[in-house]
């Protein structure tokens, strides 16, 4: 399949929709956010949730697991390094979407990155049929300060099913969405050693609290960064991400391998999948703690769920087979 | 430039061959790589290994040569040219990485299959790289040259085309562009398939496409059209597949036909390949199959003369003047510099090593009992008889220095910038010889004092660079290399491995080890500052050693700048680098070794699971 289109949409289009719903049932507060799509959802919506093996009572999981069961979601117990069972939870959701005509809904809010780029692996390689509609739903959390303690990189790898394999006649440029944790960025340039680095900061507003810890737990690499290859992106607006990324990878890919790697929100990362999808040179990379990390809350900001609807196709349609985002 | 890296501004696998030779400095080391043998550049991160291969290749050579007659054919000593055609086969982390992810991107291929989807990547790429060195080579050649792309042709791609060598390349990256697509497919029957419809030299040993290649160019062009021999110069082999890392060093011993030589000229980290060590009964020796090359320096004096000149190059850019570096940063007291020391009078009355040797005799009664010991007046160190200056004089100065600055309460506590890691001898020796490192250190301190003041430069107590900046930015450098080593990853305890143990870890162990000895209760002349791999560290700390030694963390020292330990780890000494000197507050020498084991159980029990460190 490829992405005719990538636009903005809302919960109630998704809801209207949808007729499989996928979410993570986790410890985070905001995993149980999706479920208000079930309640304005269509009658009969398939609802798969996937479940985390660890951490099954820490903080707000107890409270989870009943309110998704109540809900009539069926678990998926998988461990957050396991694409598999995320992969076999969209196979089916595919499946549905192209037999009905219905779509899916995917909320990432609380998914690992393992587990969504799984699924949209599983969506561009879908083949035959009508295409479908998947609307990804992402809900940022409150702001929280950053943790205390620089928690070490333990695992740093391209996401599963996108790494380009590009030959290394090129030398590497490395675009990082950044987070507030600090170190990680600076351990993925040491290993990685690019020839250009390029930094996006996710921006919400001049006095948005987390831009402002990001600029900080990053001050190092913004110092050794050319100002000229810093960037900052719109949160809530994942069509302007894609585009920003269009922009500044299509320069990048003529004289370097571009790898992409997600440090912050969840919606930048999935934002560089879908754009691998389109652009199958740039590599996507994780960096994160691995089993390292401590459990941390998140509770949901809803006044800033962001909806986008991605339309699949196996074949550009229409007379110019232009795709949009 | 981008400078995010810790190493600055230097990379030589960003460059083209002609921009190599542009900013190349000629080293012994050279002068032995270009001799008509295999050989095996040893060295951590950023010591020149690319630099080094990029020069043996035609592009360096001819641009080398331009250079040289530009300068009216007297100005750059020229280097020793190959007897050899060059072809640099490229590799870095990223492509590492990714050639083991085929395993997980498409998971129900066996482990053979994984293999040859590899060797079809890596052999696309060392053929395209091969490719562009024959049609330089052959240039010009006419019908002998259509002749051997039409042979090119019917050896390497399942597709009929045009014979020439820009489309032959582009075949062959257009079959590496649809076998990644279908990687990404995750179809392993579609990526068998591709596979197997690939010509069979293609997914066969590492050399052969290559030296199929050579083989039908000198069939085609003719013993005289033709180079006698060729070097595959495979950089990064370190971090390749491991059935590549296996057929190229098993190629060490016999590689090519009596009438086409073959040389190979890889990479390597500063221990010898595992494969090497344990060929049972061959004994690859170093005499008889390769030459081992050793690019790092665990001596400060050794690398000085490199240094020196790669520094004034740099300032001559950088600046547009003759400063010479010493003007530009001047001398350090801490320096170890001998002669030059006795020229200043540093051990004469009022000198700088007799007054820090007074001032710390007053307060540090274990100081002043050594200096008894040695029959020296503790309110008067300051002796004629050169084998006492030798032997104890000398020998202690770096002691002396660190330890006066740094011990006792209001000295641990001061503000100010203590300024003992200044002068050019400490910026040649953090820089341990690597040319990344000693890069970053100089394009920092020119960049952040804008160049200094160029009023200044006329005594070395007045350098053009001021002490206090020059000490700020290079702790800061020093720090930058502490996170460097904290934030690196390492990935995950291998299972089973609940020690949690990380490089950091290790090196703080070390260093606080280094350090007691420096700036504890008892004096030491000697103190331990370097350490001997001893059969009883464990795996998990051996495993630590290996990668501090592939990024620079760890020196190996050996008995001489050209020793290259042969038999293993174990037994070999290491060092921490000196770049974390000031921020560690320890000596620019290598001095005394102790045993690891005993190291890592130095200090606090909070250094985890100690019992996964040793040996059962």
């Amino acid at each position: 399949m490829r992405i005719e289109s990538l636009t903005a949409s809302t919960l109630a289009d998704a809801a209207a929709a949808s007729g499989t719903i996928i979410a993570a049932l986790g410890y985070e507060a905001r995993a149980a956010s999706a479920l208000g799509l079930v309640e304005k959802g269509q009658a009969g919506t398939r609802r798969l949730a996937l479940a985390f093996n660890s951490h099954r009572a820490t903080l707000s999981r107890p409270q989870n697991d009943e309110v998704f069961r109540q809900r009539g979601f069926r678990a998926l117990h998988c461990d957050g390094e396991d694409g598999q069972t995320a992969a076999e939870a969209a196979r089916e959701a595919i499946r549905h979407a192209t037999a009905t005509g219905s779509a899916m809904a995917v909320d990432i809010s609380s998914m690992t990155r393992v587990w969504y780029g799984a699924m949209v692996r599983e969506m561009a390689r879908a083949r035959g049929g009508r295409g479908f509609d998947t609307y990804f739903i992402y809900t940022p959390a409150k702001f929280g300060p950053p943790p205390d303690q620089q928690v070490p990189n333990n695992v740093v790898s391209p996401l599963p099913g996108f790494s380009s394999y590009s030959s290394p006649d090129l030398p590497i440029a490395l675009v990082l969405g950044l987070g507030y944790e600090p170190g990680r960025a600076l351990g993925l340039v040491e290993l990685l050693d690019p020839k250009r680095t390029v930094l996006l900061a996710p921006k919400r507003s001049d006095r948005d609290p987390f831009y402002v810890e990001v600029v900080a737990s990053n001050r190092e690499v913004y110092d050794r960064t050319d100002p000229s290859w810093c960037f900052e992106y719109p949160m809530g607006n994942a069509p302007a991400i894609f585009r920003l990324m269009q922009s500044v990878c299509g320069g990048l890919g003529l004289t370097t391998r571009v790898v992409i790697a997600s440090l912050g929100p969840k919606i930048f990362c999935l934002t560089s999948l879908l754009f691998a999808c389109v652009e199958p040179d740039v590599s996507i990379w994780r960096v994160s703690s691995g089993r390292g990390g401590t459990p941390r809350d998140a509770e949901p900001d809803t006044a800033k769920t962001e909806v986008i609807r991605v339309r699949w196709r196996d074949e550009l349609s229409g007379p110019t087979a232009k795709p949009q985002y | 430039m981008n400078q995010a890296s810790i190493y600055g501004a230097f990379n030589a696998r960003w460059l083209s061959p002609e921009d190599v030779a542009e900013t190349f400095v000629p080293t012994p080391q050279f002068q032995q790589l270009v001799q008509t043998r295999n050989s095996i550049l040893m060295g951590p991160r950023g010591c020149g290994k690319t630099t080094l291969l990029k020069m043996l290749t035609r592009r360096a050579q001819q641009r080398w040569s331009e250079l040289s007659a530009q300068v009216g054919g007297s100005g750059r000593p020229g280097p020793a040219r190959p007897d050899f055609e060059a072809v640099y086969i490229p590799s870095d982390i990223r492509w590492s990485y990714e050639l083991a992810a085929v395993a997980t991107d498409v998971p129900s291929l066996s482990t053979v299959e994984i293999a040859r989807v590899q060797r079809a990547l890596v052999n696309a790429t060392a053929l395209a790289e091969l490719l562009r060195t024959v049609e330089d080579f052959s240039d010009g050649q006419g019908s002998d040259a259509t002749d051997l792309c039409k042979r090119l042709v019917d050896a390497f791609t399942p597709q009929r085309m045009v014979p020439t060598f820009g489309r032959i390349r582009t075949a062959l990256m257009e079959n590496a562009s649809t076998l990644r697509s279908l990687i990404s497919s995750g179809r392993a029957g579609a990526v068998n398939n591709f596979v197997d419809a690939l010509p069979p030299v293609l997914t066969g040993h590492a050399l052969d496409p290559l030296i199929l290649c050579c083989t039908l160019f000198r069939e085609a062009m003719g013993p005289g059209g033709s180079p006698k021999r060729w070097a595959f110069c495979f950089d990064e082999l370190e971090i390749a597949p491991s059935w590549m890392q296996r057929e190229v060093y098993e190629s060490l011993r016999s590689v090519g036909a009596p009438e086409l030589t073959i040389l190979l000229k890889l990479t390597w980290s500063p221990i010898l390949p595992e494969g090497v060590r344990r060929f049972e009964g061959q004994s690859q020796t170093q005499r008889d199959d390769f030459e081992a090359i050793r690019l790092w320096q665990s001596h400060a004096k050794d690398s000085a003369g490199f240094c020196k000149e790669f520094a004034a190059r740099l300032i001559r850019h950088k600046t547009g003047t003759e400063a010479t570096p010493q003007q530009m940063f001047g001398r350090s007291a801490f320096a170890d510099s001998g002669a030059s020391d006795e020229a200043r009078g540093a051990y004469d009355r009022g000198g700088t090593a007799w007054t820090a040797m007074v001032a710390l005799a007053d307060r540090d009664e274990s100081f002043r009992s050594y200096l008894h010991s040695q029959r020296i007046d503790p309110s008067d160190p300051s002796c004629s008889a050169p084998a006492v200056r030798d032997a104890v004089l000398r020998k202690v100065k770096q002691v002396v220095l660190i330890r006066e600055t740094y011990r006792g309460a209001s000295r641990g506590r001061s503000r100010k910038q203590p300024q003992l890691y200044v002068g050019e001898d400490v910026i040649y020796a953090m820089s341990d010889g690597n040319p990344r490192i000693l890069a970053g250190l100089l394009n920092d301190l020119l960049d952040r004092t804008g160049g200094g003041d160029p009023q200044r430069g006329s005594n070395e107590l007045e350098p053009v660079i001021d002490y206090g900046a020059q000490a700020g930015i290079l702790a800061a450098a020093s720090r930058r290399m502490a996170k460097f080593i904290e934030l690196y990853p390492v990935g995950e305890a291998p299972k089973g491995d609940n020690s949690g143990v990380r490089l950091g870890n290790l090196v703080d162990r070390m260093a606080n080890f280094f350090q007691d000895q420096l700036l504890g209760p008892k004096f030491y002349d000697d103190p331990v500052a370097s350490a001997t791999v001893d059969a009883a560290v464990g795996q998990g700390v051996r495993d630590l050693v290996e990668l501090g030694l592939l990024l620079g963390v760890f020196i190996s020292v050996g008995k001489s700048q050209f020793d290259v330990a042969s038999g293993g780890l174990v037994g070999a000494r290491i060092r921490l680098s000196h770049v974390l000197s000031p921020s560690r507050r320890l000596m620019i020498r290598n001095g005394r070794a102790a045993a690891l084991s005993s190291i890592v159980r130095f200090g606090d029990l909070s250094f985890p699971s100690q019992q996964t460190l040793f040996e059962e």
